[in-house]
């Protein structure tokens, strides 16, 4: 017997999710045949088999969540594993005893961490109910552990589990967030525990603008005036050591939404490229995401963020800050507004920023002067 | 400092005791001369003379009624019944007088002896020899039935024994004497006696037993944690009085119970446990609790023998029976 486990498949990515299996218990399989196809956060993957031999069972269901470690199949491939505990003869044979009958000898050194008694009193955590009821939930598909009881010593009673089987059925079933949503979902969690974050707001007049300006170039240009300004907002931070590494090289992630989730495809060196490069670069970057042929390494390694996100609506915002970045600049929709100009009133073309920045590693000063230099580069004509 | 073996270390308990304590003395057939039959009286006549170590007649009667006696009159004899299956003629001294003495005298007289009996199957013996009738004992008000699992707490299970003021009855699993070592501090440090011993923690499932078949529940313990299913193992160690609480405790936690043990299922200590988990665990079980046990047969011969043990696969199964039911 030898139990395939889902390997790591790097990125830091711990879960994924099953899509399809591509063998069935019974069947025979070579190395390196596909044996299931998952999603990870960013894409889909074949995980091929590392052995020869016959699948015996396969663990999970499609839709299944799975971890780096847990058992994904198990093989018969002909070998037995050796208990490793099987007794090993003595060197050399010792006075085991004047019996009729064999008292084996075995030379394993036990090491053991035992503990005496109740570790924990009272630390149940599962939930208190009885046998009839637990069948009833499992009969209504009833989670026991959302469950709030109401019988004497906190155990749940028949009329608790068709209470909330009642409510259950109206709000309809739980769905559980999978792939890029479910990714956001953890990333942004962890930036939050993480990250002390400021929000800073202000409007850079856009009037100047001759014809045909590609707003998102001009957002990454100015970007690029900001971190030429403040190089302190292009680093990351490492919050274990407590140091920040300055990158030269300004690798920009757009943030881009999609019905799946939020994707954050990275442009490298936005600083030596031209504007009409980077218009083809985010095309064909905008197509890929769509696609869901974007490569992982096309989708890591940021040092800047830029969240345009007034395509829609929305003024100001405060993004987050992930991690190891330490700033992300937000884009409003652009509106015209009343300005004073001259000491004249005129209306202008305005476009609103939110800068945030993680203040653990940037202060103040240098982050409204980045956003200085932005607006100045915004202000030109082209 | 030496790694030993289970045998060894009830060996180094004797021998700690009888340094430490002129009370304690050894009693039983071929515990001087011969150094017991399994070895675990070596060296101790020499060492303590013949009036500590004294070689008996071959009469198991006398050998617990005299251990009955010493032990109303102050001192802490610890007799050798030389297998479980030969302890049926010392019964009467052990239910009808150690067990009663306490409460006969009205607490006047206590009987602080130890009786050790090999116990169990595994080792190609002929009839009598692999007996596994613990229960017998369980079910008797007035005794302490306590079994080690390993070097480390036979020496410290025994010390506690030798030095508790009530009759114990301490079963050794004769299987692993010698199949396992252990570093096992010749210290003096008794174990607590009536209490549960957690030998791995886990969520999913607890798998229950004692003596000789903690070695293969801690195998199905690793196959289950291959198949990503996260056993916890609990070794009782004192089946009577049997520590409730460690176990319900653990129960609480993983919904699912196997108890495993080698002797027969039908009364067995299996049940007992079985009964606690549905009168004070119910409203905690997910699955119906699982027994692993010996047949309700005679211990076969010893060609037969290893159809009758518990094997790791049976104990496997049991346990993801528990985790599929519905």
């Amino acid at each position: 017997m030898n139990i395939f486990k889902l390997p790591d498949l790097g990125e830091g990515l711990m879960e994924v999710e099953l899509l399809a299996w591509q063998v069935m218990p019974g069947e025979t399989v070579k190395e390196d045949d596909p044996l299931l196809s998952v999603e990870t956060a960013k894409a889909i993957v074949d995980i091929p088999s590392p052995v020869s031999g016959k699948v015996v069972r396969c663990y999970g269901a499609v839709g299944d969540i799975l971890h780096v470690g847990d058992p994904v199949v198990e093989f018969d491939t002909g070998e037995s594993k050796l208990s490793s505990s099987q007794p090993i003869a003595g060197e050399k044979e010792e006075d085991s005893g004047s019996v009729v009958g064999r008292v084996e000898t075995g030379s394993q050194v036990l090491k053991e961490e035992s503990s005496a008694g109740v570790k924990s009193a009272g630390a149940a955590s599962g939930v208190k109910v009885s046998p009839a009821v637990r069948a009833l939930a499992r009969q209504l598909d009833v989670d026991l552990s959302v469950v709030t009881p109401s019988g004497s010593g906190g155990v749940i009673t028949s009329d608790d589990v068709q209470r909330v089987a009642k409510i259950l059925s109206e709000v309809g079933a739980l769905q559980p967030l999978r792939g890029v949503r479910r990714a956001m979902a953890q990333s942004m969690a962890k930036a939050a525990a993480e990250v002390v974050p400021v929000t800073v707001c202000d409007d850079a007049d856009i009037d100047a603008w001759g014809e045909n300006q590609d707003v998102t170039v001009r957002l990454i240009r100015a970007l690029v005036a900001g971190c030429r300004a403040q190089p302190s907002l292009n680093v990351w931070y490492d919050s274990h050591s407590m140091g920040r590494r300055l990158i030269e090289k300004i690798d920009v992630g757009i943030a881009l939404d999609t019905a799946e989730g939020l994707f954050v495809p990275v442009l490298r060196d936005v600083g030596n490229a031209e504007p009409s490069e980077l218009r083809a670069r985010i095309n064909v970057m905008k197509e890929d995401v769509r696609s869901r042929r974007i490569p992982p390494e096309e989708l890591r390694g940021n040092t800047i963020t830029l969240s345009n996100f007034g395509l829609f609506g929305g003024r100001y915002a405060d993004p987050i800050v992930l991690p190891p970045t330490v700033a992300i600049l937000g884009a409003g929709r652009l509106r015209d507004e009343v300005v004073a100009v001259d000491g004249q009133p005129a209306v202008h073309r305005i476009i609103p920023l939110s800068l945030t920045f993680d203040h653990r590693a940037v202060t103040g000063g240098e982050a409204t002067r980045f956003l200085a230099a932005v607006m100045e580069d915004l202000n030109k004509s082209s | 400092m030496a790694e030993i073996t289970l045998i060894e270390a009830v060996t180094q308990a004797l021998a700690w005791e009888m340094v430490n304590d002129e009370r304690v003395l050894v009693l039983g057939e071929d515990v001087g001369v011969n150094g017991g039959v399994f070895r675990a009286t070596i060296g101790l006549q020499q060492r303590f003379g013949a009036e500590r170590v004294i070689d008996t007649p071959l009469a198991e009667g006398l050998i617990a009624g005299m251990a009955v006696g010493l032990a109303a009159q102050g001192l802490r004899p610890v007799a050798e019944i030389q297998f479980m299956g030969f302890i049926y003629s010392a019964v009467d001294q052990i239910l009808s007088h150690a067990s009663r003495m306490r409460n006969r005298t009205r607490g006047r007289l206590s009987c602080p002896m130890v009786l050790r009996a090999p116990f169990g199957g595994g080792i190609h013996a002929p009839e009598h020899h692999s007996e596994s009738t613990e229960a017998l004992f369980a079910h008797i008000p007035g005794l302490r039935v306590v079994i080690p699992s390993s070097p480390g707490r036979a020496y410290g299970l025994l010390l506690a024994a030798m030095r508790d003021p009530d009759p114990v009855i301490f079963l050794e699993p004769k299987r692993i004497y010698r199949l396992v070592k252990e570093e096992v501090p010749d210290n003096g440090e008794a174990l607590p006696l009536d209490v549960c011993y957690t030998l791995r923690e886990g969520s999913d499932v607890t798998l229950v037993s004692w003596g000789a078949m903690i070695k293969e529940t801690l195998e199905a313990a690793d196959i289950l944690g291959d198949k990503g299913i996260s056993a916890e193992v609990i070794d009782v160690a004192t089946i009577k009085p049997l520590d409730a609480d460690s176990i319900l405790e653990s129960v609480a936690r993983t919904g699912r119970c196997v108890i495993v043990h080698e002797a027969a299922r039908s009364g067995g200590v299996g049940a007992e446990i079985a009964a606690l988990l549905a009168c004070e665990g119910l409203l905690h079980l997910m699955a119906p609790v699982q027994r692993v046990t010996g047949y309700d047969t005679v211990m076969p011969l010893f060609r037969l023998e290893n159809h009758y043990m518990p094997s790791v696969q049976r104990i496997v199964d049991a346990a993801q029976k528990t985790l599929e039911f519905e």
